[in-house]
């Protein structure tokens, strides 16, 4: 019988997100944020605008690391069935490193329109490796676009 | 009012009038793919309902609707066996409702001829088979969140009914089969394969669980419950049944079963409650598809 715990998932995400995104680890804490180069979607291109608006270089690293990582786990990850399943392990990773969403509402915002334009918001299942990849493909261009350089 | 009311109306005529209309009335004509799968095994229904909806739904009755009571649980139990078992695109939105099961059964089944509190097992059965079941939420004007035995026993007068606005909604949610129980090795089976079991029988329980938290058949109730459980592996096979009373009863447990729950020797339950013949295995759920996604993840 098929076992599946949240918390399990989570876990998982935490480790792939903070493995996946250990090389950024260095030189975490610069002087000043490294302005992120605007990716040619429009919606992206403002996710990376509003990203390098953001003035805390751990927030900063850590919306990267959840984006990275996020997208590294989905990959790899074949026990989800729908990308409904999806929110809740990554409120619990974020839960996990003390950060509350909304704390920059326009980059919220922009995140939004971001994925609603790639139909994120439209459940879907992840039942093959093409569904998990695409899936997983929307987090890596976030992680693209907030990328340090 | 009693604090435990009970509702189950024993009446085999009628019971074979809806086997008559089912493609497979009785189980025992189906089991062969599954006969004896569920030998020698412990599976706990309960146990998958609390991993898909977090908190296990205690019911505690407040009129004779104990048929609709029983048949929401085999319910929960099939649409939690759907989600975290078969991995249907399914979610969980919130614990069925009992109201329009138990009019439903009365009325648009049964055609009204009821006269007080009450119903028959496979009314039930046969009413979520055929309109479904839904889980507790508003539907339009229609408020189901929060269980009313008002709303029941006015749903279920005379030729009131389920409302015509709740039927089309359920209507896309049925269970997708039913078929009579008759023997403890059918029950394991069934159970073992992720179907749930409504029981209903004359036969009462002691409210003391024993050490191995099994209860003594004491007493006559006319009731319904549900078969959440088998434990075919331990020492003393058995079934978990459970009622609908809210905390109603005490004494240890075993495998960490809920509230208001007892379990029941294996010939006891044969030879006590199916042998009524008004025990239904139900399969699968059409459930709920998620709805849109949160976007705001940041």
């Amino acid at each position: 019988m098929r076992k599946i715990n949240k918390s399990t998932y989570a876990l998982a995400a935490i480790i792939v997100i903070a493995v996946s995104s250990a090389w950024n680890t260095i030189g975490t804490y610069l002087e000043k944020p490294p302005v992120v180069q605007a990716a040619p979607n429009s919606f992206l291109a403002k996710i990376t605008d509003e990203f390098n608006k953001i003035e805390n270089n751990d927030d900063r690293l850590l919306i990267h690391k959840l984006f990275a990582g996020a997208g590294s786990f989905l990959e790899v990850c074949e026990t989800l069935d729908g990308t409904y399943q999806f929110d809740p392990i990554l409120a619990k990773v974020q839960t996990s490193y003390g950060w509350d969403r909304e704390k920059y509402p326009k980059f919220t915002d922009a995140i939004s329109n971001y994925l609603v334009d790639v139909g994120y918001d439209i459940p879907k299942p992840l039942k093959t490796k093409e569904e998990r990849l695409a899936f997983a493909k929307i987090f890596k261009n976030l992680g693209e676009a907030t990328k340090y350089e | 009012m009693s604090d435990h009311p009970q509702g189950w109306v024993d009446d085999p005529h009628k019971v074979e009038q809806v086997m008559n209309d089912l493609p497979h009335p009785i189980f025992s004509d189906v089991w062969d793919p599954i006969k004896e799968s569920g030998k020698g095994k412990k599976v706990l229904l309960y146990d998958i309902i609390n991993k898909v909806c977090d908190k296990f739904p205690i019911r505690k009755q407040t009129i004779g609707d104990c048929v609709a009571q029983g048949a929401a649980y085999a319910v929960d139990a099939v649409k939690a066996v759907d989600i975290y078992i078969n991995g249907d695109f399914e979610t969980w939105v919130a614990e069925t409702a009992t109201e329009d099961i138990y009019a439903g059964s009365r009325v648009q089944i049964g055609g009204g001829g009821i006269r007080g509190d009450g119903s028959i097992g496979a009314w039930a059965a046969r009413y979520v088979n055929e309109y479904g079941a839904l889980p507790r939420k508003k539907y339009g004007n229609v408020d189901l969140t929060t269980y009313s035995g008002t709303k029941a026993r006015s749903w279920g007068r005379g030729s009131a009914g389920v409302p015509d606005t709740l039927i089309k909604i359920a209507k896309e949610h049925p269970i997708h089969t039913v078929s009579r129980v008759d023997t403890y090795e059918e029950c394991r089976d069934l159970i073992a394969n992720g179907y749930a079991i409504t029981i209903a029988s004359m036969q009462g329980f002691s409210s003391t669980r024993d050490k191995e938290g099994f209860a003594k058949p004491h007493g006559e109730w006319a009731h319904q419950m549900s078969i959440l459980g088998v434990d075919d592996e331990y020492k003393r096979p058995g079934v978990l049944v459970q009622n609908s009373w809210g905390v109603w009863n005490g004494g240890p447990k075993r495998n960490n079963q809920p509230d208001g729950s007892f379990w029941v020797d294996a010939e006891e339950i044969e030879k006590r409650i199916l042998r009524k013949k008004d025990s239904w295995g139900f399969s699968g759920y059409e459930g709920f598809k998620p709805q849109k996604l949160n976007t705001r993840i940041i």
